[in-house]
């Protein structure tokens, strides 16, 4: 079979909170329940995970508060420091090397021109008193773009395709419904044609209608785009309609990974299963 | 094309201290390209569960599941990387069930269309399909463009057949598709399965009724039941 070779690995992402000992590993992580070395204090947020995502493939990472999933989301776009780890991105003009080791400089580029972030609180990847165009268009500059109509008709095709009304593309989305910044950070998100993009709880906190309004809205971008997609959710449901494969995080480890469909019917660690019993639908 | 060997399927259930419930106790078989098996037994047997194992919704416990692809060989399924499995599905393998578990706020056409839009058919060329393959399976023309779950279950699972073998899958796996069938329906599923084996779709198959059964089926294979083992 002729698959194409993933578009992002990563492999040993590590973070961690204090100094670590040497019985850290021994009395933390899943099987421990606790992500906090009862000796020394430090706590491993996320310890030796390993992921890749193939060309239009959407990733689901699930687990429940503290797993350590935004964790790891927020290492890939370098929101966070990684304290261990390899990451490759496989797209035009990316270095074949552990892009961790990078300058800030060059990762700062480097996130401009192949990731885009949609953040569960639009506050974090939105400037609420900045026009939504603008929003938009400053993104665009950082990725490189110059021309103010190129980057002003983006804007509008963009929120037009995420279904903001274009005629309020001046407004500042603090004006906005919760729903409605969530589909300016989409738009944000995919405005430099990104090669991965990186979606963190982008419903949670939401009315139901508008959640399924939000969660329409990015399979349809899905058919439409084929964007490889990290999608970190503690929602099952949500992982259920929009991801092919995922990994389940508990206390820092992923304690287990699969074609979402068999990780919802035949799920195998312990967690899961609870996990999974105890969904209400 | 298919050749299962030893597969079994044990759950271990955690939250009742690790029990151990018997799935599929193992079975073997094979069914050349273009045959057709029926998995034939009482309920409980594990039938459905073989059919999920093949799919790889469960995760076989033992044995391998030897599958002759298109373009890469013979894979065995029971061990194949999650993403080749993902490819083998959108590009060779299709599964209905006896519901229809959809996607929310999609029509009908839609519904049915995914399978070719993720073979990368033009949209508006699929949706023309799914909507030619719907009339077919006489789903009435104000329904096509409404969404599934409002709809009755027989007109369900003719959207679940139609999703599944519009794509004309090399491998098809049918689990109980027409139980809510009226008989004029049944028959023109039967037509549509019997134009597909015609055209080379293999199949493993299970179906109560043994007319269906007999209609379909080339080879059939009894299903013996589980065993209780001790956790």
């Amino acid at each position: 079979m002729n698959l194409p070779h993933p578009i992002l690995e990563a492999r040993g992402l590590t973070k961690r909170y204090g100094d670590g000992c040497p019985t850290c590993f021994d009395h933390t992580g899943a099987a421990h329940g606790r992500n906090r070395c009862p000796d020394c204090g430090t706590v491993w947020a996320c310890r030796d995970v390993d992921l890749t995502i193939h060309p239009q493939e959407v990733l689901g990472v699930v687990g429940e508060s503290g797993s350590g999933k935004s964790t790891v989301l927020k290492m890939l776009h370098y929101d966070l420091e990684a304290d261990g780890g390899d990451m490759r991105v496989r797209a035009e003009g990316v270095e074949d090397s552990n892009l961790f080791d990078l300058t800030s400089f060059r990762k700062r580029q480097l996130r401009n021109a192949v990731m885009g972030i949609v953040y569960q609180h639009p506050h974090l990847g939105l400037r609420m008193n900045v026009s939504s165009g603008g929003n938009i268009a400053e993104r665009l500059l950082m990725a490189g773009w110059r021309n103010v109509g190129d980057m002003r008709n983006r804007a509008s095709e963009l929120l037009e395709r995420t279904e903001v009304p274009v005629e309020r593309m001046d407004e500042a989305p603090r004006n906005f419904s919760g729903g409605m910044q969530q589909r300016v950070q989409i738009a944000k998100a995919l405005s430099n044609r990104p090669a991965l993009l990186l979606l963190d709880e982008v419903t949670t906190g939401l009315d139901v209608s508008v959640q399924a309004r939000v969660l329409d809205l990015i399979r349809r971008l899905q058919e439409e785009l084929h964007v490889a997609t990290l999608v970190v959710s503690h929602d099952l449901g949500v992982i259920r309609m929009l991801t092919t494969r995922c990994m389940v995080m508990k206390n820092g480890q992923v304690v287990e990974s699969g074609l979402t469909d068999q990780i919802l019917e035949d799920p195998q660690h312990a967690y899961t299963q609870l996990l999974v019993s105890s969904a209400l639908v | 094309m298919l050749t299962v060997q030893h597969l079994s399927k044990t759950f271990t259930i955690h939250q009742l201290d690790g029990k151990h419930i018997e799935g599929v106790s193992p079975v073997s078989f094979s069914v050349p390209e273009g045959g057709s098996l029926a998995l034939s037994g009482p309920s409980g047997t594990g039938k459905s569960s073989i059919l999920k194992c093949l799919y790889r919704t469960y995760l076989p416990t033992t044995g391998s599941i030897e599958y002759e692809s298109e373009t890469a060989g013979v894979l065995d399924l029971a061990t194949l990387p999650e993403h080749a499995m993902v490819h083998l599905r959108n590009a060779e393998i299709g599964y209905v069930t006896q519901f229809l578990r959809v996607i929310p706020r999609v029509p009908a056409t839609g519904v049915v269309a995914e399978p070719l839009l993720r073979r990368g058919v033009p949209e508006t060329e699929a949706l023309e399909q799914a909507a030619v393959l719907l009339r077919r399976l006489r789903i009435p023309e104000e329904l096509l463009d409404a969404y599934p779950v409002t709809f009755s279950g027989g007109e369900q699972q003719r959207v679940n057949i139609a999703r599944a073998m519009i794509a004309r899958p090399r491998l098809l796996l049918l689990d109980e598709p027409t139980a809510s069938l009226d008989k004029a329906s049944i028959s023109i599923v039967i037509d549509l399965l019997r134009e597909l084996q015609a055209q080379g779709t293999t199949m493993v198959m299970i179906f109560h009724d043994p007319d269906i059964m007999n209609a379909l089926a080339g080879q059939v294979l009894s299903v013996t039941p589980r065993e209780e083992i001790p956790a």
